[in-house]
């Protein structure tokens, strides 16, 4: 059996559905967000979805790693896979933990060797890919967003049961929860504009905003970008950020870290804007302009502003 | 009259004494090497070169000088003459010299003070430092006491109807004046108006040490203190061995002696704020104000004021500074503002660790990867891919070398400054020069950490390229980084490192002499040469790029500043990896500016950080269709070779 | 509250792609590569402890790092920092690149460690990515944990703790004893200490604890183990990036809106 904890069913969720799709095995769904959604999974493979009455955010991950570790048990899962994202990240080690078996994290592919499974995940900032077997089972993996084909929808249909989320000690409570800093959700935004170090000042994301609005997306930044304390951090793209894939990925004066470049492996295409025509971010572009940045910005909100 | 003028004298005794008493809580400075150049220096000054360099200012201090000098003269030799008994005032001497020469000389005087009340009441030039009543103070009583001068004069021509009073225009002029007063009035006015002159001569005397009339003494003898010939603007050195040590400028007792000298040789003329790169961008530094500020303290404090570094003057304002060293070539009376700022800046850095994000960031990465430029997507050798240079430890004769060419970071990581390191290499290999890189064994210079006032990081970078180089036998260095070139030259003496280093733009200048760099150039491009801070100004090197320019058949025009005055772009000191507290437009931007109102399409250095710098600031004043060019003197040539 | 920052060395993370390489026989990169420096969110971890000790929440910062040989860069730069004790566990026989392994020498340290209440760790070590080492941490010491944290402060009895979440940032109350993970923000910038500082850090003792000194056998240490390595490379990087050029940026501007529109990426048309 092959456990797949999620929070909808979204875009990343079918990912980690195909994912789990080849590991050759039954599959359940643990629906840790939205319970209306159940019904749904068994057209993408699942056999049995579990939803949870109860609060999974109150205790930061206590209640979850505790529903999850149960379930799991009574599943007598092989595998339990997990999108990877800013709540899965703390998750997926102490599951495994409490399971008894081994965290995979940042996995882009799985093959099975002998009927056992390879997972691949990326390290050193994306600049190095590692193999690895795990010596104790179950593994827990988190999936990096873009690294796995969707599942397909079928016409299954998976059983749904309702369990209760498990109390937990309390320990640790959700105080306040700050809106996102801007309003479009970066994992699930077609369009993202991302600024870097080469904008030079706060007041350039203003603009990217407003460019954002234009082209209805969401502004990212780069780790520099964060880190000069021009854009907050939960807009912050890359290995340790958010991992992205929408269909355009505007890159603007972002050199092109590895560390940046492995959040958006996902993204259909990037468009990169530097001044710097060596800048690694070429590599990487699917176009590049060599320009000045705030003439890129004010260009584009022009004509997108005339266009309306 | 003896009374008053031991009295006067008294007074001015001790003012000097409490000054001297500050001057001598400084550490230990040498002044007495390079004497010929520092005589040769101060007969300039006192031929009044430096205060000329500015026109109206000049006049007026020349003026005033000169005026002040022979007035002086005179009344020597009325106290030879009178009270010592040398008889000198008669005869051919007593008309050519005591009436005419005085007397005219004592007009210019007026005229002097005359041109300075207009100046300092009516023009009004923003860098003036204004401090009132104490300019007034200084002012009137010496237009007073020269107006009672003439007075006296005229009073006695008026009573004795001297035969000569021909010989003395503006005494005769006002004993006309006078003449209504009648002479039993003028007579039993003389003693009383005489009186009034001496005893107000004398106040003013005795003032001189408390007021920046102190200049009289101090300008002239800080010109002579002075260093002379490079290196300049170069920090005291720190003993990390010394027990307690000590790191940068907090009390008095941190400065050099001739540091605290420099502040009381301020004329407060504010020369050095109205070139100021930092302050034309609306900056919160002023060297004038460091200087003021220093010294007000200072003299208020004692040996116990301070905190100098950042409470006396404040961390922004010191952050701020560009190290350019247009202060120091604007002051007339040598003041070395630099090294007193990057001596504040150590405190600020090593003690209180009161540092712009950009800094910290940078010395870390210096410590860590011995460049300063973070992120950087290339190694040190990757420029030099598709090059036949043999690097210096494949060499197997170093001996047979010409010259060792030393990269430098900017070259090894910026993109931009790879391509000005490819072109040399063209033209080197063009000319058949035997030379080999340095290239991996390179650590960054430490410039960048010894200006940001990060001793202790400079320290080891320093030591460590000394030893490789010394290592290695290396004796003669090229580089086409002026920073490089000022460390390798002149800073790392101290470590042991005593080279003959030349700058790209020297060698190219002798190998296009020699014949050994053949030029086809294309006639007519309009360009400007922006005079690198750490080439002109640190190494008074202003000729080699402008004969390499020359030989290009380029049409050359220059910027409004240029050569010893030019401004800087604004990356000096470390501002190549930090921003500071900028509300105005940035120093690039000005710069690129007066470049492009030369006319020129393109605007060429010889420095990779002037290059970014300017690039970046053409960018921000391009208007569309105008757009600036930016270039290093070594791409032009390269693109020009004959082949 | 006495808090054990966790620190790693690991190669130069801002190594650039081109210059990184892997040792197939090691299956890692190999050690000259580059420098082995303190790495990013270690420097963070360590710079909220510093800030937390700033603040009066915590007395006593310890800095815990568990290496072979005789690392230089962190534990050194921690007491540069003023922190009140340093402390390496002489990694033999274990591999770094295992945070099973790395965590069982970490418990053991902290265990022997006087009451450690506060235990912060960097989100994940920037050469193997795992982002493991301070949740096991925590399970294995029974200990509450957050992940992701940017800023701590007192409340009352416990921690309130920011981190980021999907969808923007929460607030948490923590009560110690804690593990905390840490993530970068503008406001965790490692400081910079004084040089006097820096000084008498190289005359400061580190405390060093092999394997054997912390009762861990090396049955024990090989049996903590979870992740084999199987392969490990450095995967190639393509380029086809189609440059838009052109003199006037409206025009350019307008090429690349079409571009993305011809490649039906983009669509502005309602």
């Amino acid at each position: 059996m092959i456990l797949v904890a999620l929070w909808d069913l979204g875009p990343a969720a079918r990912e980690a559905l195909g994912a789990a799709g080849r590991l050759g095995d039954e599959i359940a769904v643990a629906l840790l967000g939205d319970p209306a959604s159940a019904e749904e999974a068994g057209a993408y493979g699942a056999t049995q979805a579990f939803v949870f009455d109860g609060d999974f955010a109150g205790s930061g991950g206590e209640a979850a790693i505790a529903a999850l570790t149960e379930l799991a048990r009574e599943l007598g899962a092989r595998a339990v896979l997990l999108p990877r994202d800013d709540r899965t990240a703390e998750i997926a080690p102490r599951l495994a933990e409490r399971l008894g078996g081994t965290a995979v994290t940042q996995v882009v592919a799985i093959e099975l060797t002998d009927g056992r499974p390879v997972w691949t995940r990326s390290a050193y900032g994306g600049k190095a890919l590692v193999e690895v077997t795990a010596a104790a089972e179950p593994v827990v993996a988190t999936l990096t967003r873009g690294a796995f084909a969707p599942a397909e929808a079928t016409g299954g249909t998976a059983t749904v049961s309702t369990r209760s989320a498990p109390a937990v000690d309390g320990a640790v409570e959700l105080l306040e929860r700050e809106a996102p800093s801007t309003g479009a959700s970066l994992e699930d935004a077609k369009v993202i504009v991302s600024g870097g170090a080469g904008l030079g000042a706060a007041e350039a994301f203003r603009e990217l905003e407003e460019l954002a609005g234009l082209l209805g997306g969401a502004v990212g930044a780069s780790l520099a970008a964060v880190d000069a304390g021009w854009a907050p951090a939960d807009r912050q793209v890359g290995l340790t950020g958010k991992v992205v894939s929408p269909d355009v990925y505007f890159a603007i004066g972002i050199s092109g870290a590895s560390q940046h470049l492995a959040g958006i492996g996902g993204a259909k295409a990037v468009v990169a804007v530097n001044t710097d025509a060596d800048a690694p971010i070429f590599a990487s572009a699917r176009l590049g302009v060599v320009m000045d940045c705030h003439t890129f910005i004010r260009s584009m909100i022009e004509q997108l502003r005339s266009a309306t | 009259m003896y009374a008053s003028m031991t009295v006067a004298l008294l007074v001015f005794a001790y003012g000097v004494w409490r000054r001297l008493r500050i001057w001598r809580l400084g550490r230990r400075q040498v002044v007495w090497d390079h004497l010929g150049a520092r005589f040769r220096r101060l007969l300039a000054a006192l031929l009044q070169a430096t205060v000329l360099r500015r026109r109206l200012p000049g006049v007026m201090h020349a003026l005033v000088f000169f005026g002040f000098l022979v007035l002086f003269g005179g009344t020597l030799v009325v106290f030879l003459d009178s009270d010592l008994g040398i008889k000198l005032n008669h005869g051919a001497f007593y008309l050519g010299f005591e009436s005419l020469t005085v007397d005219l000389f004592g007009g210019l005087f007026l005229l002097g003070l005359a041109i300075a009340v207009y100046r300092r009441y009516l023009l009004r030039p923003w860098f003036l430092e204004r401090r009132e009543p104490s300019d007034a103070l200084l002012l009137v009583p010496l237009l007073l006491i020269a107006l009672t001068g003439f007075a006296l004069e005229g009073m006695r021509l008026a009573v004795v109807h001297d035969r000569w009073g021909g010989w003395s225009p503006i005494g005769l002029a006002f004993s006309h004046a006078l003449a209504p007063l009648g002479r039993s009035g003028l007579r039993s006015a003389y003693p009383w108006l005489w009186a009034a002159h001496v005893l107000m001569w004398h106040a003013f005397l005795a003032a001189i040490p408390y007021t920046k009339a102190m200049h009289w003494f101090t300008s002239p003898l800080n010109i002579f203190f002075s260093r002379p010939v490079a290196p300049r603007g170069v920090p005291a050195p720190t003993d990390f061995d010394a027990e307690p040590v000590r790191l940068g400028i907090s009390a008095p007792a941190d400065m050099t002696w001739k540091q605290l000298f420099d502040l009381d040789a301020c004329t407060e003329c504010g020369r050095c704020e109205s070139v100021c790169p930092a302050t034309a961008a609306g900056k919160p530094l002023s060297p004038k104000r460091v200087i003021l500020d220093l010294r007000d303290a200072i003299r208020a404090g004692g040996a116990d004021a301070g905190p100098l570094a950042g409470g006396v003057v404040l961390p922004e304002a010191l952050w701020a500074c560009t190290t350019c060293r247009a202060c120091e070539e604007a002051c007339p009376v040598g003041i070395e503002h630099v090294s007193t700022i990057i001596g504040l800046r150590q405190n600020l850095a090593m003690d209180q660790v009161v540092v712009p994000p950009g800094v910290a960031e940078t010395v870390t990465a210096l410590e860590a990867r011995e460049h300063p430029f973070r992120g950087a997507s290339s190694g040190r050798t990757d420029w030099l891919e598709g090059l036949e240079v043999q690097e210096l430890d494949a060499v197997e004769d170093a001996d047979d070398l010409e010259v060792v060419y030393w990269i430098g970071c900017a070259a090894a990581f910026d993109e931009r400054a790879q391509q000005i390191a490819r072109a040399l290499v063209r033209v080197l290999q063009h000319a058949g020069v035997r030379f080999a890189v340095v290239a991996s064994k390179e650590r960054c210079n430490g410039d960048v950490a010894r200006r940001t006032g990060n001793e202790f990081h400079y320290d080891m970078l320093g030591n460590a390229n000394v030893e490789m180089l010394n290592g290695a036998g290396v004796t003669r260095i090229l580089t086409h980084c002026p920073h490089c070139l000022q460390q390798l030259r002149h800073e790392y003496r101290r470590f042991g490192g005593d080279y003959e280093v030349v700058h790209h733009t020297e060698l190219v200048a002798s190998l296009i002499e020699q014949g050994r760099v053949r030029l086809a150039p294309d006639a007519g491009e309009r360009v400007t040469f922006h005079d690198p801070c750490y080439l002109g100004r640190y190494n008074r090197q202003f000729d080699a790029p402008r004969l390499v320019l020359d030989a290009l058949k380029v049409q050359r025009v220059e910027m409004a500043r240029s050569r010893g005055e030019s401004f800087c772009c604004g990356a000096g000191g470390g501002h190549a990896f930090y921003e500071d507290a900028d509300d105005g437009e940035k120093i690039n931007a000005i710069r690129a500016r007066e470049a492009a109102a030369t006319g020129a399409s393109t605007v060429v250095t010889a420095c990779p950080f002037c290059l970014t710098m300017l690039a970046s600031g053409a960018r921000a004043v391009s208007s569309g269709e105008q757009s600036l060019r930016t270039r290093d003197v070594v791409e032009l040539v390269a693109e020009a070779l004959a082949d | 509250m006495h808090a054990v920052v966790l620190l790693k060395e690991i190669l130069d993370w801002e190594l650039p792609a081109s210059k990184f390489r892997v040792d197939d026989e090691a299956k890692r990169p190999p050690l000259d590569l580059g420098p082995s420096l303190l790495g990013p969110f270690e420097q963070n971890a360590l710079e909220l402890a510093l800030q937390l000790k700033d603040a009066g929440v915590v007395t006593r910062v310890t800095a815990l790092l568990a290496a072979p040989g005789e690392p230089v860069d962190g534990l050194r730069k921690a007491l540069a920092l003023r922190c009140d004790e340093a402390v390496q566990v002489v990694a033999e026989g274990a591999d770094a690149a295992d945070p099973s392994q790395t965590a069982e020498l970490l418990v053991a340290a902290l265990r022997r460690l006087e009451s450690p209440e506060l235990v912060l760790a960097g989100r994940q070590a920037g050469d193997w990515d795992h982002g493991q080492v301070g949740y096991l941490v925590a399970e294995r010491l029974g200990l509450p944990a957050v992940g992701l944290v940017f800023r701590a402060e007192r409340d009352g009895d416990r921690l309130r703790v920011w981190r980021v979440a999907p969808g923007g940032v929460e607030q948490l109350g923590v009560r110690p004893p804690a593990v905390l993970t840490v993530t970068s923000d503008a406001s965790l910038q490692l400081r910079m200490g004084s040089v006097m500082d820096r000084m008498a850090a190289n005359k400061k003792p580190i405390t060093r604890w092999t394997v054997e000194d912390l009762g861990l056998s090396p049955e024990r240490l090989a049996a903590a183990r979870r992740l084999e390595i199987v392969r490990t490379w450095a995967p190639e990087i393509e380029r086809q990036c189609e440059v838009i050029d052109g003199d006037d940026p409206a025009e350019i501007v307008a090429t690349v809106l079409s571009r993305l529109e011809e490649l039906k990426l983009l669509s502005r048309s309602p």
